[in-house]
């Protein structure tokens, strides 16, 4: 089932990363032993971090300040770690004064492919004119949604998309054994199109699975990457004092229809889910608006849920979303949801493996992608005790191609090396995954230096997707 | 176990409360501090924290005199050589600080300064005026029968900021110069210095008044089951809260009529440079050196410490001045140290990000010696850990725009310009005016000048007038 | 009918009548008058503050509703006890101002010796056969009124009448029932909600909310501690301890829905009876749909619902989705209007609106209560005031604190009668009343409000 460690005869005409991530056409390429492939993952990083650094000043810089000229470990990854912040580094005065070459230089320093600081810009008056021009001239770019109404902006190659999207099938054909066949109602709670990963990526997956006269999206107007911005814009008016009442006023009236509008989205989705109650359906989304969704079905009359090999993929964090404690047993028992029905996932935005979550409740991690847990501070790489670690979650996706793939994340969560509880034998994450910025404690010092948000009062939070 | 506070059994430290004066020990109560370690209190006796106003506080009717010399002699006492509870707080403090222990104790060298009688006489003349606070005065207003005014003692809460031992002192200094009864939350970031004050007061003269109207206690802060039961009018006339905007909103809940919030705001704060600076090499190193000290009091985590610098001049210039200051971030300085802990990632790698941009330069290390960025607008991300944003202007004027209501203080150089732009900064809702290099203020703000836009002991008295007195 | 019988007779034995609402205004208007001013000579011997009244104003007969105006009490008459006699167990006092505000008690001869609280005292007087009733007091002052032994026969009468009237439910022991208010206490609810409970319930399935009596006690124990925090000399532990024990409370009330729910849910396919006001209807229903209710209840099951929200928040459609939850039809609920300190009780009909019984003369007045509006296109919209002609207990012309309309003419519903519009609200919910700055104020303002909802 695995496929053997070749070598060349010198080394290097052999695609090591290529060899890692052909397991996504596997049975089962989540049950590996990571002694097995830990020599292979080495070599691919080591090719990767070749590669990208020949491409990606911004990489090349950082591997001269820490002295870093070859991964033969795991330990050489962790200076070399970008966080989120790397991909939210743009000035927004950028955006704001249509500085779009030199954000395209920005771009360029942060992706292994050039070209976006020299194209022809003309007449691009927004961001999301910027992304189009950019994707008319081969760039994807995808922009995360960013809760703080900053967005991360990275560029992925067309390995990526490809790769991104054999995963997805790959962890349905794993977790419930379902072939794309085009035959099943889809409620898919995401706009139909947008420049964020999401509606591309699982826009494929919609159209692999969905019936294409019952898909459901929750909106058919593009999710505008300007419209976030404008928020975040507002907010730094007010905080400049530019912004007059009048703009406040106006921007509330234009969260409050856009509520309004989506409440109403909503509801029609929910009839919808009624009316295919009997047919075995796809549901894609995240938890917030599953449960509006699961409510909305409820108001327009379900009951006794849905038929019961629907599929459901979920994930994602609440992203501020306030949802009762018994969100998930609400969702399980309007909507029948099944843990064996229902693909949960954990990942992150800027990286393309997305892992599964098996009966045993933990993460899996597919070969090509190396899970590092880290300190709080993210610097200093934890030694697993009892075959077991927890910190700070970081990760290296060997297979990332249009942009460096090692990443650490904000997020608190413990890995485990020794096989699961499923019978899998590859490494994986506990369920128990939470972002530090939740965690209890810690924020009862006072101090008199302070930022401007302070003084920036929130009414127009809650804007983003 | 030798000494009776403070106490680290192990890592546990034990955290005395004081209770109208007297040290009460006790470790019923664990609590974790921001950086995870343990600490033990005594249980909080709510009814034995308040007094009730059935009867006037202790120092109600003391001379200030008298308060004045008790003040004066704690000053002499808290000599860091001398005083027991002021080396056990030391300690204590650098072992879990961030800062290193040549800083922390610069900081305690200095505190004894700020109980210099004659300076704190003429802060309560200059606020209040003469008389004021130790009985009726009489106050002439043409065409009006006489009137009397008397400053009355109030019975405040404070909500202590933990940035360093000069608020603990400036805490206990206003609270006792009012006379009135005086209740101070500990900061977490700070559980000794206030306690360490407290009772080398109280060796000095246990039962005197002053001694008698303080009371500390920790508890967390917003802690809803100790603050909505003692947070009203019926106990405490103001609240007086330090920075921190989570602690200002939780105390937004409490405020009502009869009991008021007398808030310092978190702040920030910036530079001006004038293009004199280029005049020659030497000065140019000499003003990037009172640019860093400004930056650097307490590593940068003041709400004084200069985060933006304008500076006055082309990109060439401005990048001189930029490397001259990455120089001088790195040196040594009496409120600061020349390296500190790593930059912290995000702003790493924000700042990596920008530095392709074509329109940011990036100057010093991420190693804690010092960072400046320099770019046309102000960057997206807050610079803390010695990290400074430059941005060239044309003129200081330029500058004003950038400054907001959250601006306390400006440091401007040279000394002459201040006039050019200080109604401008003004009325952009700025407070603090001062020359490049004096930030810190020790000796000045709020001691007879005004504090985050007011007069402090004025804001802090309850004021009552006798009207046709005569 | 004529002869020697009294107006008030006349007017009081209508109660019996087929339809008591079904009537015209013009009709009955000299006949109401005239059993205005016999309930007026009657009372105002035996009851001095109506008397001071009378002469204060100089009012000696009523002849026409302005004549009535300045007889017109507020529940600050019911209130206007001091506390201080609860707290110094003063019952003699306490006797003394019971029976200036009202006609018929007597209550200086019963034995009060040992009495230790309200509670106890109520119940003495309650063995000697007298009657005071309490208000629920939101405020923690409860009203106190005596109430006669007619008065109690009326009481009762009342609610079988609009029980008959609204739904067409006659008393026959035969349902389960949901009483939502506790099984004893001086509350007129518990006293009359009881009497119908028993009245219509199978005595094997009579669920109330609580087996321990409502005690005024600890309603009065919140107004104190207020008065105590106000005054400084409450601690920090004994406000915590109050707190604890509303937070008690609360889980009580929780366990307490949850049984009863669980029998609403057991008796779903019964005609049952569910008694009480909205507040607590609305979250026994949620209960019980939480706990299993899917398809309503048996369709001839009937709901006594009313009654203000007293600051209980609930949600804006709480009525539909009570309705939904139950899915009875319109005409199985009974809504009523009226006010604690009077006797009749309004009925809603199937326009939802409320009927005035003959008995009770309605007026409308400015929102300070100073002169009686006029009607324009046969409505009136303003202060709502009663005569209540049918208490002799005490004196039953009140102002209320509500803002309506009342309608002279017909109603939609085909019945000829004076009604209310279903548009009542208390003037202190009305928006902008209170958006004056002023700087003059109480020691109220200067108690934090942490101390609200500690009433049941």
């Amino acid at each position: 089932m695995q496929p053997p460690l070749r070598r060349g005869p010198t080394g290097e005409c052999v695609n090591f990363i290529e060899q890692l991530t052909s397991f996504v056409g596997a049975d089962d390429p989540y049950d590996y032993r990571l002694s097995d492939v830990r020599e292979l993952q080495l070599a691919a990083a080591h090719q990767r971090f070749e590669r990208a650094r020949g491409a990606m000043p911004v990489l090349d810089r950082r591997a001269s300040d820490c002295g870093i000229e070859k991964i033969t470990q795991v330990r050489d990854l962790v200076p070399l770690m970008f966080s989120d912040a790397t991909y939210k580094s743009y000035p927004d005065s950028f955006i704001a004064q249509r500085k779009w070459n030199a954000l395209g230089a920005w771009l360029d320093a942060l992706s292994t492919s050039a070209g976006a600081a020299q194209l022809n810009y003309d007449g691009v008056t927004d961001i999301d004119g910027w992304i189009a021009r950019l994707a008319d001239h081969g760039h994807t770019v995808y922009v995360s949604s960013g809760t703080s109404g900053r967005c991360s902006i990275f560029q992925v190659s067309q390995a990526d998309r490809e790769m991104d999207v054999r995963g997805f099938r790959s962890a349905w054909r794993w977790k419930a054994g379902v072939q794309p066949d085009r035959s099943r109602p889809v409620f898919a709670l995401m706009p139909r199109s947008g420049a964020h990963r999401m509606m591309d990526t699982f826009g494929i997956v919609v159209r692999d699975f969905g019936r294409p006269d019952a898909t459901y999206f929750l909106s058919d107007t593009p999710l505008l990457v300007s419209e976030v911005n404008r928020m975040a814009r507002l907010s730094k008016d007010i905080a400049a004092g530019t912004a007059t009442p009048g703009d406040i006023h106006a921007a509330e009236l234009a969260v409050a229809a856009k509520q309004a509008a989506s409440r109403e989205a909503m509801r029609r989705m929910g009839e919808a889910v009624t009316r295919h109650r009997d047919e075995p359906s796809f549901f894609v989304g995240t938890w917030a608006p599953m449960f509006a969704l699961a409510q909305a079905a409820k108001t327009s009359g379900l009951v006794g849920g849905l038929h019961p090999d629907t599929l459901f993929q979920t994930g994602g964090g609440l992203k501020g979303a306030v949802l009762p404690n018994d969100y998930r047993e609400q969702i399980e028992s309007i909507l029948g949801l099944k843990p064996a029905r229902n693909l949960s996932l954990y990942g992150m935005t800027e990286l393309t493996p997305f892992m599964p979550q098996c009966a045993a409740g933990h993460y899996h991690l597919p070969p090509w992608h190396v899970a590092l847990v880290l300190d709080k501070s993210g610097e200093q790489l934890l030694a697993p005790e009892d075959g077991r670690v927890s910190g700070r979650l970081a990760f290296f996706d060997v297979s990332m191609d249009g942009h460096w793939g090692a990443l650490v994340s904000g997020d608190h969560g413990t890995l485990q090396l020794t096989p699961c509880a499923c019978g899998r034998r590859g490494p994986s994450l506990l369920h128990d995954i939470v972002r530090y910025r939740d965690l209890p404690g810690g924020d009862d010092k006072v101090s008199c230096a302070g930022t401007i948000d302070t003084y920036v009062r929130g009414v127009i939070g809650g804007e983003t997707l | 176990m030798s000494s009776l506070t403070g106490t680290v059994v192990g890592k546990v430290i034990k955290v005395p409360h004081i209770v109208h004066g007297k040290a009460v020990f006790g470790d019923a109560v664990e609590h974790r501090s921001r950086v995870g370690d343990l600490f033990l209190t005594p249980k909080l006796d709510l009814d034995a924290l308040v007094r009730p106003r059935s009867e006037p506080g202790p120092a109600f009717e003391v001379p200030l005199r008298e308060i004045l010399d008790l003040l004066g002699e704690t000053g002499r006492r808290l000599n860091l050589d001398t005083n027991p509870h002021l080396a056990e707080a030391l300690d204590l403090i650098s072992a879990s600080s961030r800062h290193s222990r040549r800083v922390v104790e610069n900081t305690y060298r200095v505190i004894g300064q700020t109980f210099e009688p004659g300076a704190l006489g003429y802060q309560v003349e200059r606020e209040l005026g003469p008389g004021v606070i130790d009985g009726w005065v009489p106050v002439y207003k043409p065409n009006a029968p006489s009137c009397q005014v008397r400053a009355f003692p109030p019975r405040l809460v404070h909500i202590m900021a933990g940035n360093g031992p000069p608020a603990a002192s400036i805490s206990i200094i206003r609270g006792a110069l009012t006379k009135g009864i005086n209740l101070l939350k500990l900061p977490s970031n700070d559980l000794f210095t206030a306690t360490a004050i407290l009772r080398t007061m109280a060796d000095i003269a246990p039962d005197h008044p002053t001694v008698r109207s303080f009371s500390a206690a920790y508890w967390r802060g917003g802690d809803e089951a100790v603050e909505r039961l003692i947070y009203r009018p019926q106990y405490f006339d103001k609240l007086v809260a330090w920075g921190g905007e989570a602690t200002i909103r939780h105390a937004l809940k409490y405020v009502g009529p009869g009991f008021e919030l007398v808030q310092f705001d978190p702040k920030v704060s910036m530079s001006m440079i004038g293009r004199e600076a280029f005049c020659d090499a030497e000065t140019l190193e000499r003003v990037a050196g009172l640019a860093a000290e400004d930056v650097n009091m307490m590593n940068q985590e003041g709400c004084a410490s200069s985060r933006h610098q304008f500076v006055e001049g082309d990109v060439k210039e401005v990048d001189r001045y930029c490397a001259a200051l990455a120089r001088q971030l790195a040196v040594d300085r009496f409120w600061g140290d020349g390296k500190i802990w790593k930059t912290p990632a995000d702003i790493r790698d924000t700042v990596e990000g920008l530095r392709f941009t074509g329109t940011h330069a990036v100057f010093g290390h991420y190693d804690g010696r010092g960072l400046v960025v320099r770019s046309n607008e102000p960057v997206d991300f807050h610079p803390i850990a010695k990290t400074v944003n430059v941005i060239p202007v044309a003129s200081l004027r330029d500058a004003v725009r950038y400054a907001s209501v959250a601006t306390q203080t400006v440091g401007i150089y040279p000394r002459e310009r201040k006039a050019e732009v200080r109604d401008a900064l003004a009325n952009a809702g700025v407070q603090r005016v001062v020359t490049l290099g004096s930030a810190i203020g020790l000796a000045t703000t709020g001691q007879g000048l005004p504090h985050d836009g007011f007069l402090p002991l004025q804001r802090l008295m309850r004021w009552v007038s006798d009207e046709e007195s005569e | 009918m004529a002869g020697t019988t009294t107006a008030l007779d006349q007017l009081l034995a209508r109660i019996d009548d087929e339809d008591p609402f079904y009537y015209r205004l013009e009709d009955v208007r000299a006949l109401q008058l005239q059993a205005a001013d016999e309930r007026f000579q009657q009372l105002r011997q035996q009851m001095p503050v109506l008397d001071q009244r009378s002469q204060d104003t100089g009012t000696e007969r009523i002849s026409g509703l302005a004549d009535m105006l300045p007889l017109f009490f507020s529940d600050a008459t019911y209130k206007s006890y001091p506390e201080s006699l609860v707290e110094q167990r003063n019952w003699k006092a306490l006797g003394s101002w019971v029976e200036a505000t009202s006609a018929g008690a007597n209550i200086a001869q019963v034995d009060v010796e040992g009495v230790q609280d309200i509670d106890e005292w109520l119940a003495r007087l309650r063995d000697a056969g007298q009657y005071l009733y309490v208000s629920s007091g939101t405020s923690g002052r409860v009203s106190l009124f005596h109430a006669s032994a007619k008065d109690r026969e009326r009481d009762l009468a009342m609610f079988r009448l609009a029980w008959r009237w609204a739904t067409g439910a006659v008393p026959d022991q035969s349902r389960p029932v949901f009483a939502l208010f506790p099984v004893k206490g001086s509350h007129r609810m518990m006293d009359s909600f009881g009497r119908i409970a028993r009245d219509f319930g199978r005595p094997d399935a009579i669920y109330y909310l609580s087996d321990q009596p409502l005690r005024v006690t600890d309603v009065n124990s919140l107004g104190r501690l207020r008065k105590a925090i106000g005054a400084g000399t409450a601690t920090p532990s004994e406000i915590d301890a109050f707190e604890q024990k509303s937070a008690e409370k609360q889980v009580e009330m929780q366990q307490s829905l949850e049984r009863l729910a669980d029998a609403v849910v057991r008796h779903r396919n019964e005609p049952c009876l569910f008694i009480g006001t909205w507040g607590p209807e609305y979250r026994l229903v949620k209960t019980a749909v939480d706990r299993g209710l899917a398809s309503g209840v048996h369709p001839d099951s009937v709901i006594l619902a009313g009654g203000g929200l007293k600051g209980i928040v609930l949600p804006p459609d709480f009525k539909e989705q009570l309705q939904q939850a139950l899915r009875l039809d319109n005409s199985r609920y009974l809504l009523l209007y009226g006010m604690a300190e009077l006797s009749t009780i309004m009925p809603a009909c199937s326009q939802r609106r409320y009927h005035i019984a003959p008995w009770m003369i309605p007026i409308v007045l400015d929102k300070d209560s100073e002169r009686i509006l006029e009607p324009k296109d046969g409505r009136l919209t303003g202060r709502l005031g009663f005569f209540d002609l049918a208490l002799e207990g005490r004196w039953g012309a009140l102002i209320s604190g509500d803002h309506g309309t009342v309608d002279l003419k017909p109603c939609p519903c085909g019945c000829p009668g004076p009604s209310i519009l279903d548009t009542i609200v208390r003037y202190l919910d009305l928006p902008g009343g209170d958006d004056r700055v002023n700087c003059a104020g109480t020691i109220d303002a200067y108690v934090r409000g942490a101390l609200g909802s500690a009433v049941a």
